[in-house]
């Protein structure tokens, strides 16, 4: 028997609630977040030509009322004038009207931005003056009928108030998006968590459950997934009640034919030794023997079903010489075939074939569907080599084909065994799970013009 | 000690010098048969045959070692031509108390016969 294997030490696996999340929330924060980013470069954009207009309106009002005097162009507004044109809230704001050579007119001498381009009359730009960085617009004014000489306009405005704007801009567009993402993570929280729920239950009720109960489990129809599992698990169940009901039955049929040719045993048994003949001594002896003969193929043949449920892991496969397998197989069982009077012989064992398969395993389907035909065949046997298929051919009453499959998945004897009374329908069940190990096709076919055909085809691979 | 394990040896190899089933009998030293004692005359594919069914005595000689035995270089014995051949010999070791047992689809082997 096999040891006990220790299950290999795993990880705890990331929870499923957790990734999906991260996987969902994650994502569209950083989507919101770009779309937030766009729109707020979008509206920096419009409200900067918004202060630059109104900055350049600033200009305008200032060149209307600059004209020509006595000593040339000049500005006809007191400084307190100036302070009311150019008034800001929050900003602090600088003018300078010069010539275009940049002698001063009014204003700030020392400021200075740069010009505008070829065939533009206005330039906005950005500049350091007086410790600040301001945003400055210069407007240039040509020769006009009643002013004699063009002349230049510099309006700069420190940025404060545009950063409060930014900032606001910032915070109400961002705040609430946050606000929203941080109620769908709470929202999807507890929806994956109240969907996942019944995994959970499942689980438990798994883990709780006798290892002798194999009823269905129910599970929640939450989730079209979750169903399918539960549907899994219940398929499982439902082939292990199937698989245990049929070794159950199994096991009492073995008790059951092994108590016949056991109480057959005592019953001879007890007869003779109310005898005093030796005689009869000598037949109750042979009975004996015969029924104890009888018991211990069976036992035989149970212990090869157990090795060969046992072999199912690691079978070893090597070359097996089919025809030299055959030939050896039916010399063995000459004597009991003679004894029998059944003409025990093969045919196209002349070419040889070799597959690969287990030594063993096919001389013990050979020596079952030999014994079998023995058995309940009729007076020919025949072991056949053709191709990658051997057969064994018997001219007896053969098997309807009712019984036939009967006779492969269940232990059973059909109503010519039970009339025989020898021998279990065993074999061809231990035929089956031979050939089934080898990887093998087994067939049962009616032999031409009567008996039974049993055929083992060994695939390509082997 | 030495011969004696020696003689085991050939008795199971089946090279005995003289082998013996039921009333025949082979000389090899002497390369002859004999049926109670009265020598047996056998042609030389017949002698051929019936040695290899002798050793040892018992020994499935198989349909292709005996056709390849019989046949010339590029034709090998049918099977009826070698159930044919086989007959004939089996005729002459009658009451020999050895027979020539067909084993089918296999070959054929040398058995006490009553």
């Amino acid at each position: 028997m096999s040891e006990a294997t220790t299950p290999p030490v795993t990880r705890t696996a990331p929870s499923l609630t957790r990734r999906v999340l991260r996987n969902v929330l994650v994502p569209l924060a950083l989507t919101w977040m770009a779309g937030a980013v766009i729109a707020l470069v979008i509206a920096n954009y419009f409200s900067e030509q918004a202060f630059d207009r109104g900055m350049l309106d600033d200009a305008y009002a200032l060149s209307a009322n600059v004209q020509a005097g006595e000593r040339g162009i000049e500005l006809l507004l007191t400084p307190r004038e100036v302070a009311t044109v150019l008034f800001d809230q929050t900003d602090k704001v600088y003018f300078s009207v010069q010539r275009l050579d940049g002698t001063l007119i009014s204003g700030r001498g020392d400021l200075k931005a740069p010009l505008p381009d070829e065939g533009s009359r206005y330039r906005f730009s950005d500049i350091d003056y007086d410790g600040n960085v301001l945003r400055a617009v210069v407007l240039d004014h040509d020769a006009e009928p009643g002013l004699h000489m063009p002349y230049r306009v510099i309006v700069a405005q420190t940025t404060l108030s545009r950063a409060a704007l930014v900032q606001r801009l910032l915070f109400y567009a961002m705040a609430p998006q946050v606000l929203l993402l941080v109620l769908l993570a709470v929202w999807l929280w507890h929806g994956i968590r109240r969907d996942l729920r019944p995994l959970g239950e499942l689980q438990r009720a798994l883990d709780t459950r006798d290892v002798r109960d194999l009823s269905p489990v129910a599970v929640a129809q939450t989730s079209k997934e979750l169903q399918r599992l539960g549907d899994a698990v219940n398929a499982l169940f439902d082939r292990l009640r199937y698989s245990v009901r049929a070794q159950r039955e199994f096991v009492g049929n073995v008790a059951h034919e092994l108590r016949t040719p056991l109480a057959g045993i005592r019953a001879l048994a007890e007869y003779g030794l109310a005898q005093h003949d030796t005689e009869v001594w000598r037949e109750q002896l042979t009975r004996v023997s015969e029924r104890q003969a009888r018991a211990s193929h069976l036992i035989d043949q149970l212990l090869a079903l157990a090795l060969a449920d046992e072999a199912r892991t690691d079978l070893q496969r090597t070359p097996v010489s089919l025809d030299m397998l055959a030939e050896q197989t039916v010399l063995r069982h000459l004597a009991r075939a003679d004894a029998r009077g059944v003409d025990l012989g093969a045919r196209g064992l002349d070419d040889g074939v070799t597959v690969l398969a287990n030594e063993a395993l096919v001389e013990g389907i050979l020596d079952n569907l030999i014994d079998n035909a023995l058995r309940y065949g009729g007076r020919t046997i025949t072991v056949e080599l053709a191709g990658r298929t051997l057969s064994v051919i018997d001219d007896g009453p053969g098997i309807p084909l009712e019984a036939q499959r009967d006779l492969m998945q269940r232990w059973a004897q059909g109503p010519a065994g039970q009339k025989l009374g020898q021998g279990a329908g065993l074999g061809l069940s231990i035929v089956a799970r031979y050939a089934e190990l080898l990887g093998a096709e087994l067939r049962l076919d009616a032999a031409e013009p009567n008996g039974l055909r049993v055929s083992v085809t060994f695939g390509d691979d082997a | 000690m030495e011969a004696r394990l020696r003689a085991l040896v050939r008795r199971a190899k089946g090279t005995e010098d003289i082998v013996v089933l039921g009333q025949l009998k082979l000389d090899r030293k002497a390369r002859r048969f004999a049926v109670a004692n009265a020598p047996l005359d056998l042609p030389a594919r017949e002698f051929e045959v019936l040695w290899e069914l002798m050793s040892p005595p018992g020994r499935t000689v198989s349909k292709r070692a005996l056709s390849d035995k019989l046949s010339g270089f590029d034709e090998s014995l049918g099977d009826n031509a070698l159930e044919a051949f086989i007959s004939r010999l089996r005729k002459k070791l009658l009451g020999s108390g050895a027979g020539i047992r067909t084993l089918r689809g296999i070959g054929y082997l040398l058995e006490a016969e009553v």
